[in-house]
């Protein structure tokens, strides 16, 4: 159990970055009524963008 | 005693016997507006998601209302580590209790650590290697305001994570347990109502008003009255200072060096203890120059 613990909280910022980013930002381009490029929706493109800054947070140990 | 008074030529025994005198005129009074502040803090808190949710108010107001609440969350909390609400063993424990517990859940501070950690911040303030909170020290304002920030970071050395590390130095990972819990809780909530459609109704009543919070609350509870933190002791560990928001907008931190030197005074009574006491503050050669 410790050992699933750890390793949620340790892929926390990838976790967080799907998780939460990834459904705010689709949220927010639906709300700016905002089209994304190469015929992405916005749930595609949150989750390129929170994923992505996920998985920078999860390399570099930071957001900021 | 006039606040003027020079008592330099005391002994050291003379000046514990009046500051002692003074604390005891402010010790045991019940903290009414703190219990009430609490659950009523909690209350508004609470009640902002389904009156943003029903378009009763705007995501707006929500948001600046949920910044102010989450940062007025600590602040009972506080005054219930410190037993002022009810000590061990009294018939109103129980409310003590309950207020340390309900006051922080929407800082997603459970109150065990919240207790813990905070008593060895007393035991051990501007210790390098020992003070949980060491971490909040910086340079200058706005240095501390960036620390904030920093020390919540995934891989960061300091705040919360500091914490943690003081659990496991001393043997209390059960209530760091509390602190894996309720982090585990807060974002399956964050994720579910991001999942269902609330994303930014989360973002703005409870994910970035906490960060707001924490932040200010980083500030003036922690940074403000320990800076520039380069000494020890019971007289040099914290100071009195002036806050361009004054002492409501400093969270009542104005007149710390009371609370660290008389835990058990509510907060509500800091400032008078403050203006009797301060003739034997300067004496003991405290730093009180500001106020």
């Amino acid at each position: 159990m410790q050992k699933v613990i750890q390793t949620i909280f340790y892929f926390g910022p990838l976790l967080f970055g799907f998780g939460f980013f990834a459904p705010l930002f689709a949220q927010i381009i639906t709300q700016l009524a905002w089209t994304p490029p190469l015929g992405l929706t916005p749930l595609m493109t949150g989750l390129i963008l929170g994923g992505g800054l996920g998985l920078l947070a999860q390399i570099r140990g930071t957001w900021v | 005693m006039s606040p003027t008074q020079d008592l330099s030529k005391l002994s050291d025994a003379e000046l514990m016997r009046l500051e002692r005198e003074v604390a005891a005129r402010h010790l045991n009074k019940f903290p009414y507006f703190a219990v009430f502040w609490a659950f009523s803090n909690l209350a508004v808190w609470l009640a902002l998601w389904p009156l943003v949710f029903l378009g009763i108010i705007p995501l707006w107001l929500g948001f600046i209302i949920a910044s102010m609440n989450i940062t007025l969350s600590y602040l009972p909390s506080h005054e219930a580590q410190h037993d002022i609400i009810a000590k061990p063993g009294t018939k109103l424990r129980w409310l003590n209790q309950l207020v340390g517990h309900v006051s922080t859940i929407p800082l997603v501070l459970p109150y065990r650590v919240a207790k813990v950690t905070h008593m060895d911040h007393h035991k051990h303030a501007n210790d390098p290697d020992l003070d949980p909170d060491y971490s909040t020290h910086a340079d200058g304002p706005i240095r501390a305001l960036w620390k904030s920030v920093k020390n919540r970071q995934p891989r960061a050395k300091g705040g919360f994570n500091a914490y943690g590390e003081m659990l496991m130095r001393i043997g209390r990972q059960d209530v760091l347990l509390d602190g894996i819990l309720y982090q585990i809780v807060h974002y399956s909530i964050l994720f579910a109502l991001a999942w269902s459609g609330y994303a930014i109704e989360a973002a703005l009543l409870w994910w970035l008003p906490r960060h707001i919070a924490l932040t200010y609350i980083q500030y003036y509870l922690s940074w403000a009255p320990h800076n520039p933190g380069l000494s020890k002791g019971r007289y040099r560990d914290t100071r009195s200072f002036r806050s361009i928001l004054g002492n409501i907008g400093s969270l009542g931190m104005q007149y710390h060096v009371i609370h660290h030197l008389h835990p058990r005074i509510p907060l509500y009574r800091t400032p008078r203890a403050y203006w009797e006491m301060k003739p034997i503050l300067e004496a003991r050669g405290c730093d009180v120059h500001e106020l």
